[in-house]
């Protein structure tokens, strides 16, 4: 019993994360229908941003008294100030002259993710870094059951960030257009809205929930490494893709669906077929349901 | 035997219900028109017809033989072709691809023969550019033959889809509005080539259309729709005079 | 100015057959005097691929690479090219119409034999260069002809790899090398065709991006499904295979590619395939058995992607399942859409231009793949369908239509 419980709370923990980062790819592709196959790698730089921003406040800390929260807090904002613009940048140079051109702007993504990661390689050099812990780790024990701080952190900041999110999108005029955007592209111009400054705007924050996941990730995992955005992305991706791309609900039910699966798995079939099975539960969704849980089946007049 | 023969024919799309219980009979060599507002179900009668639905409940037959349940491609093949309310040419290929592609049910020549670009393969592929230009001639349009088919314009773009169709030695045809977008001159240059169609091609032809000026001077039996179901059935003087079919189309008359 | 628009129209007065004799005379030459002439204008030794990297190494021999271009390959070239023009047209009289271009063929061959042949790092570009085309053109025969969007095409060629490789180390006789090999690379793609099975048959319901998804999670399918298999070698990789690869077999295989999918796609069956991508329900409804046609578009494609990977193994000697991953399939992609989509001239010249490029920008290591994906959208952004979008070569378009038409050709 103790031992589900405990497998449980890492589900939790390793699905919520997938869930931040399947957000990013869902809401880019639910208003611009695309999949923007850089987005694991922007995770990445999430995470390095982070690792240098934290380094840089903890040295502050050292000689004016900085409280915790605050170093934390301060290093995610950096790190999605930083992911942000990066992204922003992606997007104006790239993919937006390319947006009518569906095979192309797909294949300009994969070049930049691929971008990315060489770019931190030179950079930064072949790095693996180990990540400073900003949150004091106490580990609270329950009969078996161990649960930690950096754990209850990354659930609760997950939530927060999520519930937020969706305040965004169901409460504030940006969110609703987002909405409209994902239903019909033509007409919303009509209605004085600007597409770019939507579509800007859906960039800004997967990119900021990915640069939190990745902050989170380094927490949880704390190795961090150029390839990370590969591995983690596309767990993500597939997260996404199960619970319906394009769907806020289905991105994190999708995180952790895969998170439980991932977690079951290893538990079940030796390590190394962890990813195997992660795979292949989703072509197994797809070819049940390719829109995914969530999605919404677009039907093509005839 | 009736060419096409169709009973019950009934199709839900999820809740909505689409067509119910729609009946026709046509022999061979009849030209029938379907008319009825807008989304009253026609189109959808088609696709059933074309295989690209499968209805919820009915029965299609093509000379006797059942026809539900077939890859459209086949039901092509046996000899039931269309054209599309909205002009579905392959856009980004040459007028004389666009025909020759209709000829896939009538390719002799194997697929290794293909790959290795045979005499006889060579051959074959000739003797479908050959015919594809004789109809694309017969239609006047041969001039635009290697050019893309985007580029044509909207009348001409019309006439080659007809020949496309016609590529397919239908026995069948079925016109979804043909006369969409002409005018009144337009629209009887194109009742000359229905008939001219019909009777050079030995074709049954079912259409779908909207402008009465066309449906009642070329049809020799109407079906009218609305919501689904059959409303009217008949001769173009019977259907022009029945109550039913003018209410669906102008709607109830106000009680002064 | 003036005299550049001379010296283009000079040049461009030169047919093409007398180029390419001019190229075989330089090759010739420095096969026989590369290496003293190279000592001579100053570099260390005969530069293998133009002195290029050697001048991005050091510098300081950038001078003397130009040098020795010049007096080995510019100047042979042209006066051989000069002195054959008046030649060109009795030869061209002599052969047979239908043997033109199977003779182009074999020039072209025995110029990269004698240029190529006799040097370890020659023979590995231009087999590479071959691989890359092989798989250029079978990638554009989904993407480009069919439409989708396929981005694992790394997983049937790491297939292909696998099979051929089991089969020549394990169950073909060492002494029989070179005589099974390609029943061995053949072997590797109809595993491969098959693979490709399991993309075609979600095709049919299925298209878009969510079937691009599909055959990306069947790239890692197979990448993954090759590293839990111990007994080949698992995520530690497979080896022993003999360097059967060479330039005679990456040639052949990549003119029988070439010409194979070429015919297809002149083919009835091939402009089936493209009636798919233009629009799957007309198509149905003019007869196109769709299905049929779809399973055919994958297993050719996936076919020779398998090949390729056979080749491929025989030529590094050692694979292992990461190599097949989605960086991989992302290179192909790049060829394809560099050179041009539904364009088999725009494949060839993708995956030849790409395979120079990612030599000659080895020195800068990671910074290549920096700059070949801003060369990519650099590149995508002033020609979104390619360099070669919808167009060919005149000479890979058959005779009656360059006959009847040149509006297609270029």
């Amino acid at each position: 019993m103790a031992y589900f419980l405990q497998q449980f709370i890492n589900a939790v923990q390793l699905g919520s994360i997938y869930a931040l980062v399947a957000l990013g790819y869902s809401m880019v592709y639910g208003v611009l229908r695309f999949i923007n196959f850089a987005h694991g790698d922007i995770f990445m730089v999430g995470a390095l941003l982070a690792y240098v921003g934290a380094g840089f406040l903890l040295r502050l800390a050292n000689q004016i008294f900085l409280p915790g929260a605050v170093v934390f807090v301060g290093t995610m904002l950096f790190s999605m100030a930083g992911t942000t613009l990066i992204a922003l940048l992606i997007e104006k140079v790239a993919y937006r002259p390319l947006r009518q051109y569906r095979l192309s702007v797909v294949i300009t993504a994969l070049g930049m993710g691929v971008l990315l990661e060489h770019l931190a390689l030179v950079i930064v050099g072949p790095w693996r870094l180990s990540f400073p812990l900003l949150v004091a780790n106490h580990v609270y024990r329950f009969g078996g059951v161990s649960i930690s701080t950096i754990q209850l952190l990354i659930i609760f900041v997950s939530l927060a960030l999520m519930i937020l999110l969706e305040f965004l999108v169901q409460r504030t005029k940006q969110g609703m257009a987002m909405r409209a955007i994902s239903y019909d592209r033509e007409t919303l111009p009509l209605m004085g809205v600007s597409v770019n400054q939507i579509v800007s705007l859906t960039f800004a924050i997967s990119s900021c929930l990915a640069a939190a996941g990745g902050l989170l990730y380094g927490h949880a995992y704390p190795i961090v490494e150029p390839y990370m955005g590969i591995t983690v992305g596309w767990k993500s991706f597939i997260s996404a893709v199960v619970g319906g791309i394009g769907s806020i609900r289905g991105a994190v039910l999708g995180g952790f669906i895969l998170g439980f699966v991932e977690i079951g798995a290893g538990a079940v079939f030796p390590s190394r077929m962890r990813d195997l099975i992660s795979f292949v539960v989703l072509m197994t969704v797809l070819l049940i349901r390719p829109t995914g849980i969530y999605g919404v089946a677009r039907r093509q007049k005839v | 035997m009736a060419l096409l023969q169709i009973s019950g024919l009934t199709h839900y799309f999820g809740g909505l219900r689409a067509v119910y219980d729609f009946d026709l009979t046509l022999d061979q060599g009849e030209l029938i028109g379907l008319i009825g507002p807008n989304g009253a179900g026609k189109t959808t009668v088609f696709n059933l017809i074309t295989g690209i639905y499968r209805p919820s409940e009915g029965v299609i037959q093509l000379d006797g033989q059942p026809i539900i349940g077939l890859q459209p491609h086949r039901i092509a093949a046996q000899g039931v072709c269309r054209t599309f309310q909205t002009i579905r040419l392959f856009s980004d290929v040459s007028v004389l691809d666009n025909v020759k592609i209709a000829f896939y049910s009538q390719i002799q020549s194997t697929l290794l023969e293909s790959l290795l670009r045979t005499s006889r393969s060579v051959q074959e592929d000739r003797a479908f550019t050959a015919e594809a230009m004789r109809l694309l001639e017969l239609f006047g349009v041969d001039g635009y033959a290697h050019e893309l088919a985007r580029n044509l314009p909207y009348g001409e773009q019309r006439r080659v889809e007809i020949v496309r169709a016609l590529a397919t030695k239908p026995r069948l045809l079925l016109l979804d509005e043909p006369a969409a977008g002409m005018n009144p001159g337009e629209i009887d240059h194109l009742m000359d080539l229905i008939h001219y169609v019909r009777d050079q091609f030995k074709l049954t032809i079912f259409l779908i259309e909207h402008q009465m000026r066309l449906v009642m001077r070329i049809c020799e039996r109407i079906k009218v729709m609305d919501f689904g179901a059959t409303i009217a059935e008949g001769t173009p003087d019977e259907v022009r005079n029945n109550p039913q079919v003018l209410k669906a189309y102008l709607g109830e008359e106000v009680e002064e | 100015m003036a005299l550049t628009q001379k010296l283009k129209s000079h040049l461009a007065s030169i047919p093409p057959l007398a180029y390419i004799l001019g190229l075989l005379a330089a090759a010739v030459t420095e096969r026989l005097a590369g290496e003293p002439v190279a000592v001579s204008v100053g570099l260390p030794s005969m530069p293998s691929l133009f002195g290029i990297t050697l001048s991005q190494r050091s510098p300081v021999f950038l001078p003397a690479a130009v040098a020795y271009d010049l007096l080995m390959y510019l100047i042979p070239t042209y006066v051989v090219a000069r002195l054959a023009t008046p030649l060109v047209p009795r030869i061209l009289e002599r052969l047979a119409k239908s043997s033109l271009r199977p003779v182009y063929v074999l020039l072209v061959f025995a110029l990269l034999l004698v240029w190529g042949g006799y040097h370890e790092y020659r023979i590995l570009v231009l087999s590479l260069m071959g691989i890359n085309v092989i798989l250029a053109v079978s990638l554009n025969l989904v993407n480009g002809y069919m439409g989708e969007f396929s981005v694992g095409h790394a997983g049937f060629m790491g297939v292909g790899a696998y099979v051929a490789s089991i089969l020549t180390v394990w169950v073909f006789p060492r002494s029989l090398g070179h005589l099974m090999f390609p029943l061995a690379l053949l072997a590797g793609g109809v595993v491969a065709a098959l693979a490709g099975l399991l993309v075609a048959i979600p095709s049919f319901k299925i298209r878009g991006d969510y079937l691009a998804i599909i055959t990306l999670a069947v790239n890692y399918i197979i990448k993954n499904g090759i590293e839990n298999i111990e007994k080949i070698g698992g995520s530690r990789g497979f080896m022993g295979m003999a360097k059967l690869t060479n330039i005679p077999w990456a040639f052949v295989w990549s003119v029988l590619t070439l010409w194979l999918i070429r015919n297809f796609v002149l083919s009835p069956r091939g402009r089936a395939v493209v009636a798919i991508r233009e629009d799957e329900i007309a198509a149905e409804t003019m007869t196109v058995d769709t299905r049929y046609t779809k399973i055919l578009g994958f297993c050719i494609s996936s076919f020779f992607a398998g090949i390729a990977g056979g080749l491929f193994a025989h030529l590094l000697l050692y694979i292992n399942p990461s190599t097949f991953s989605l960086l991989k399939s992302t290179e192909v992609l790049v060829m394809v859409y560099l050179g041009g989509m539904a364009s088999i001239s725009g494949s060839l010249l993708g995956a030849v231009t790409f395979t120079l490029l990612l030599e000659l920008l080895r020195p800068l290591e990671v910074w290549k793949w920096v700059l070949i994906p801003l060369l990519l959208v650099g590149m995508l952004l002033r020609r979104h369908a390619g360099l070669m979008g919808f167009r060919e070569f005149s000479f890979l378009v058959p005779r009656e239509e360059a006959e009847s038409h040149g509006s297609a050709s270029d």
